[in-house]
C-alpha cells in the first residue's frame, strides 16, 4: 500500500449543456517522501483534481460520483467537511496555489498571517510563535526576516510571496503537498529557484509532492513520476527518465516535444535591405512618490537595426520593458527620446501621411486571443477592420477578401459569420493573425503570440507563422518569454534587463554561446531533457530591481554571478564581438587589463 | 432561411437558451418574467378588452358613480361613474410606454457622453463628469420636479424631465466600463490598426457596455413608473380625464376611505408592475452577473 492513492476516482459536472465526466482516474499510487508530476493542458482536470482531494470542490455543480482517495491508509473522501478541517487540510495536506498575487489576505502583514497559523496550529504563542516564524522564514530561504514579518504582501515580489505561501503550508506541518502551478505567472529565473527550494525541503523534511503542471519541462526536473492527464483520464504514467525519452501515447509524445528547446534555431533567413532602425529610444513613465517626482525608466537608450526579412527574438523577465520598447516602437506611448525610423523615414514626426503609411505597414499580434478579439462582433468584421481603416472594400468584394485571409491562416470560409467565443485560443489566435495580415504589412510584431493557448496549436501556429513570414516576406519582432519559441523562430536576438540591452546577435550565435552573465543565468534556468534534475539549473537570486531606482553602474551587478567592485560604478557600454553581436558588460570592454575581478 | 442566416441566429439562440436555463434556477425572477409579460399582453390589448372603452376619456355618467366592485364593475365606478377597471388596464399603457420612452431618453443622452468620457479622459471627461455631479447632487424626483415646473405640467414634459434627471447615472456606468475597456486589447489592435477614434468608441466601447446597462434599466424602470406615477399625483404629470395611475390616485384621495376601490385598485396595479420590474432588474444582473450569483 502506497502512502497516497486514488482509486477509481469519477468527478461529474452539471452544466447547461448537461451532465460532463470531468475526471475518470484509475489508479494513482505515490510512495512516501517521492514527488509525483501531473501534467495536462489547462481544462484536462488537472485543477479538479487538487480540490477533490482536499474536498474542496463546489458541490453542486460538481458530484464526486464514486471511487476512494486513500491518505495513509485511510479513505480521506469519506470524511465530513468538519473532520477534513479539523485533521486534514493544513494539518495533512497542504497546497500551493497557482496564483501567489490573490491567495495572500492584503489586509494581513506576513508576521500576522504566520502568527495566525502558528497558532491555531502548533499552539504556540508570543515570543515562541516569533522564534518559529523566524524558523521558517529561514527553512524558506527568505533573507531579512525581520522587516519580512513587517510587509503587507503588495510589497513583496511574485517569488517572495510563493515562499511565504510555502512557509504557510510548512507551518501547519502538513507532510503531503499539492502545488497547483506553483511557478506558473513566475519568471523562468525565478521559477527556477522556487523549484530548488521545494526539492530541498521535499529532500530535508520528507515531504510529498503532488506537483501540477501544464508544461512538460519543470515536472521533468522536479519529479520522479509523472503522470499525464489528458480529457480527465490518466493516459500514461511512469518514470520520469522512461516518460520523457520513450513516450508511449502520441499525446505524451506532444507534450514532450513542445517543451523541447530546438537545439538548431531556424536557418539564417536572407536578408535584405535595412527596415527599421531604432536610435537611443527612451521611454521613462513619471511617477509620483511621496510628492518626489520620479522616473520609471522602462526603456533605457535602446538602439537597434532590423533588415527586411529578419526575425529580432526579444528576451527577458518580466517588467524588463520589451513590453514597452515595442509599444513605443508602434507609437502607442510617446517616447521620451530617440528616433525610430521605418522605411528610412521618422515614424515620430507629425506628418499625418507617414504617421498612416506607418499604422498600415507595422501590425501587431497579441498575446492572449481571449482579449484581443473584440466578443461582440463577428469574425467578419474583427478581420476587415483594417480593410475599413485602409481600403474601404464593399460588399462582396470586402467578404470575399475576409474570406480569402481566413483561408490563408487555415480557417474557412463560413468561420466569417461566428463570434469568437466559438473558437479555441488556437483558433482564435488565428483570426488575429488574418486580421494583423489584411493590411498587407510589412512588420508583424508578435507579443507572446502562443503563451496562453495549448501546446497542441502553439506547434502549428509557430508553423503558420513561418509559413506566412516566407509567402510575404514578413520582418517579424518577436516578444516571448518562451526561449524554445524564440529559439524556433528567431534570427537575432536581444536580451533585455532593466529596460537596456544586455546582449544582442544572432540567435544561433547566441544560444550556442551566451555570453552576458545574464543571458547565461536565463539559459541556465530553463529546465533541459538532456540533464535531468534539479542540480542543473542556476537561478538568480533576488528579484529585478525597481526601474525607478534601478542600480548604479551596470543595473546587473545586485544579482550578477561575476559581479565586481567596478561594477556598481562603471555603466557598461555595448562592445561589439563581431559585426552583428554586441555585449553590454564591463569584463568585455577595453578596461580589461584595469578592472579588478580577474574573471576574465 | 439559408445558412449565413443561420450561422448568424444559432449564437444568439444559445445565448437565449443558456438565458432561460439561468432563468428557470430562479424562481422569482421567473415569476416576475411571467407577470411582466401578462402585464405586456394586457396593455398591448387594452383597447379591445376593456370593458367600457368610452370611459377612457371624458365620458361621465353620474348616475353610476361611486358603484362599488361587482360583477358589472369589476373595481367599482368613480366619482363620474367610469368604470376603474377599464381605466387601471388602460393605465398600464400608459405607464409602460412613458418608463420605456423616459428610459431610453436617458441612455440615448448618457450612453454616448459615458463612453467619450472614458474613452477619451483628460479635460473631455473633467467637463462631462463634473456636469453629471451636477445633476446627481439633486435627488432625482425633485430634480423632475422643478424641471416639469418649468417646462409646465404634461406627460411629455414628465418624460422629458425624468430622463433629463436619469442620464447621468448610465454615463457613470457606461464611464467605468470604458475605463476598463480602454484597457482590453481589442481596443489597443483596433488603436494599432488605425482606426479612428470615434469608430472605436461607437463601434468597439458601447457595444461592449451593454450588459451593465440593460441590467441597470431593467432595475429602473419600476422607479421610473414609480416617478411617472408620483409627478402625475402632484399634477405635474398626466392631465385629467387621462387614466393615468398617479392621477387617478391623486384625483381619489378626496373620496378615500369610503370609496376605497378608487385608490387601492390603481396602487395595487403599480405595487405589481413595480416589484415585477425590481425583481426581473435582480434577476438580469445575476444571469449577466456571476459574481453576484447564488451559491
Amino acid at each position: 500500500m502506497s502512502y497516497f492513492e486514488v482509486n477509481g476516482l469519477q468527478v461529474r459536472h452539471k452544466t447547461a449543456e448537461g451532465i460532463k465526466e470531468v475526471l475518470n482516474i484509475d489508479h494513482i499510487a505515490i510512495e512516501k517522501g517521492t514527488t509525483y508530476g501531473i501534467v495536462g493542458e489547462s481544462g484536462q482536470g488537472k485543477t479538479v483534481l487538487a480540490l477533490t482531494i482536499l474536498k474542496l470542490l463546489q458541490c453542486p455543480p460538481g458530484e464526486i460520483t464514486k471511487g476512494s482517495i486513500l491518505l495513509d491508509g485511510e479513505d480521506i473522501l469519506s470524511y465530513s467537511q468538519r473532520r477534513m478541517q479539523a485533521s486534514v487540510r493544513g494539518k495533512k495536506i497542504a497546497m500551493i496555489f497557482q496564483d501567489p498575487m490573490s491567495c495572500l489576505n492584503p489586509v494581513f502583514t506576513v508576521g500576522q498571517m504566520l502568527d495566525d497559523v502558528i497558532r491555531t496550529n502548533r499552539g504556540l504563542t508570543g515570543k515562541e510563535a516569533l522564534a518559529y516564524a523566524y524558523k521558517v522564514l529561514d527553512l524558506v530561504k527568505l533573507v531579512d526576516a525581520e522587516s519580512t514579518l513587517k510587509k503587507y504582501p503588495h510589497q513583496l515580489s511574485g517569488g517572495q510571496r510563493q515562499r511565504i505561501i510555502i512557509a504557510l503550508a510548512l507551518c501547519c506541518g502538513a507532510e503531503f503537498l499539492i502545488a497547483d502551478e506553483p511557478t506558473r505567472n513566475l519568471d523562468v529565473t525565478i521559477q527556477a529557484s522556487i523549484l530548488k527550494l521545494l526539492k530541498e525541503l521535499q529532500e530535508t523534511l520528507g515531504i510529498t509532492v503532488l506537483f501540477i503542471a501544464n508544461n512538460m519541462s519543470l515536472v521533468s526536473a522536479f519529479c520522479d513520476r509523472i503522470g499525464i492527464l489528458h480529457e480527465g483520464r490518466i493516459i500514461e504514467e511512469g518514470e520520469t527518465e522512461r516518460i520523457i525519452h520513450a513516450p508511449e501515447q502520441a499525446y505524451t509524445r506532444m507534450l514532450v516535444e513542445a517543451a523541447r528547446l530546438h537545439s538548431a534555431p531556424a536557418a539564417e533567413a536572407e536578408t535584405g535591405e535595412e527596415l527599421l532602425r531604432v536610435e537611443h529610444l527612451k521611454k521613462y513613465f513619471d511617477v509620483k512618490k511621496k510628492n518626489k517626482k520620479l522616473s520609471l525608466k522602462a526603456v533605457d537608450d535602446v538602439s537597434f537595426t532590423l533588415n527586411k526579412g529578419e526575425v529580432l527574438g526579444i528576451v527577458g523577465e518580466s517588467g524588463c520593458g520589451k513590453s514597452t520598447l515595442v509599444n513605443t516602437i508602434l507609437n502607442l506611448y510617446d517616447p521620451t527620446a530617440g528616433k525610430v525610423y521605418f522605411d528610412g523615414k521618422d515614424v515620430f514626426s507629425d506628418e499625418r501621411k507617414n504617421r498612416n503609411a506607418f499604422k498600415k505597414n507595422v501590425q501587431i499580434v497579441f498575446q492572449d486571443p481571449y482579449w484581443s478579439l473584440n466578443p461582440r462582433w463577428l469574425v467578419k468584421e474583427i478581420v476587415a477592420e483594417p480593410l475599413d481603416a485602409y481600403e474601404k472594400l464593399r460588399g462582396q468584394e470586402r467578404l470575399a477578401r475576409v474570406g480569402q485571409l481566413l483561408e490563408m491562416v487555415g480557417l474557412s470560409r463560413d468561420d466569417a459569420y461566428k463570434y469568437p467565443h466559438e473558437f479555441s485560443g488556437g483558433e482564435r489566435q488565428r483570426i488575429a493573425i488574418a486580421r494583423s495580415l489584411a493590411s498587407n504589412p510589412k512588420l508583424v510584431v508578435l507579443d507572446e503570440p502562443t503563451s496562453s493557448i495549448d501546446v497542441f496549436s502553439q506547434a502549428q501556429i509557430l508553423e503558420l507563422l513561418r509559413e506566412l513570414k516566407e509567402k510575404f516576406q514578413l520582418t517579424n519582432i518577436l516578444i516571448s518569454h518562451d526561449l524554445g519559441v524564440v529559439s524556433q523562430m528567431a534570427n537575432k536576438i536581444a536580451v533585455m534587463y532593466l529596460g537596456k540591452i544586455a546582449e544582442f546577435g544572432p540567435a544561433a550565435e547566441v544560444f550556442r554561446n551566451p555570453q552576458h552573465p545574464y543571458t547565461k543565468a536565463l539559459f541556465n534556468a530553463i529546465p533541459k531533457f538532456e540533464k535531468l534534475g534539479m542540480d542543473q539549473l542556476t537561478t538568480l537570486e533576488g528579484a529585478i530591481p525597481s526601474p525607478i531606482n534601478p542600480p548604479s553602474g551596470c543595473a546587473f551587478h545586485t544579482r550578477c554571478a561575476e559581479a565586481c567592485e567596478a561594477c556598481k560604478s562603471w555603466t557598461p557600454e555595448p562592445v561589439y564581438l563581431n559585426e552583428a553581436h554586441y555585449v553590454s558588460c564591463i569584463h568585455f570592454t577595453e578596461r580589461q587589463g584595469e578592472n579588478t575581478c580577474g574573471k576574465r | 432561411m439559408n445558412q449565413k442566416m443561420k450561422d448568424i441566429l444559432r449564437p444568439k439562440l444559445k445565448e437565449l437558451r443558456d438565458m432561460i436555463f439561468m432563468l428557470r434556477r430562479n424562481a422569482l425572477t421567473m415569476a416576475a418574467v411571467i407577470v411582466l409579460i401578462l402585464i405586456l399582453i394586457l396593455a398591448l390589448l387594452a383597447p379591445a378588452i376593456v370593458p367600457y372603452p368610452q370611459d377612457i376619456a371624458d365620458k361621465t355618467n353620474l348616475s353610476e358613480k361611486f358603484q362599488p366592485p361587482s360583477s358589472a364593475h369589476l373595481f367599482g365606478t368613480d366619482e363620474l361613474g367610469r368604470d376603474v377597471f377599464s381605466r387601471v388596464l388602460y393605465g398600464t399603457r400608459i405607464s409602460l410606454s412613458t418608463a420605456v420612452l423616459a428610459v431610453a431618453l436617458s441612455l440615448i443622452i448618457g450612453v454616448p457622453l459615458g463612453a467619450v468620457a472614458g474613452t477619451f479622459g483628460g479635460a473631455v471627461d473633467e467637463v462631462i463628469m463634473r456636469i453629471t455631479d451636477i445633476f446627481l447632487s439633486f435627488p432625482p424626483m425633485l430634480l423632475a420636479i422643478l424641471l416639469v415646473s418649468m417646462l409646465g405640467p404634461s406627460l411629455n414634459n414628465a418624460i422629458l424631465a425624468i430622463a433629463l434627471a436619469w442620464w447621468p447615472w448610465y454615463t457613470r456606468i457606461v464611464r467605468g466600463q470604458a475605463i476598463s475597456l480602454k484597457e482590453r486589447k481589442f481596443i489597443q489592435a483596433a488603436e494599432t490598426i488605425g482606426t479612428p477614434k470615434w469608430k472605436i468608441v461607437a463601434k468597439h466601447i458601447i457595444p461592449n457596455t451593454i450588459s451593465p446597462v440593460v441590467v441597470q434599466a431593467s432595475m429602473d424602470m419600476g422607479g421610473v413608473i414609480l416617478t411617472i406615477a408620483s409627478l402625475s399625483y402632484l399634477g405635474l404629470g398626466a392631465q385629467a380625464p387621462s387614466p393615468e395611475w398617479g392621477l387617478m390616485i391623486s384625483t381619489s384621495r378626496n373620496y378615500f376611505p369610503d370609496i376605497w376601490w378608487y385608490s387601492v385598485f390603481p396602487g395595487i396595479a403599480i405595487f405589481i408592475t413595480v416589484l415585477a420590474f425590481n425583481l426581473l432588474g435582480d434577476g438580469v444582473r445575476e444571469i449577466l452577473d456571476p459574481k453576484t450569483r447564488k451559491k
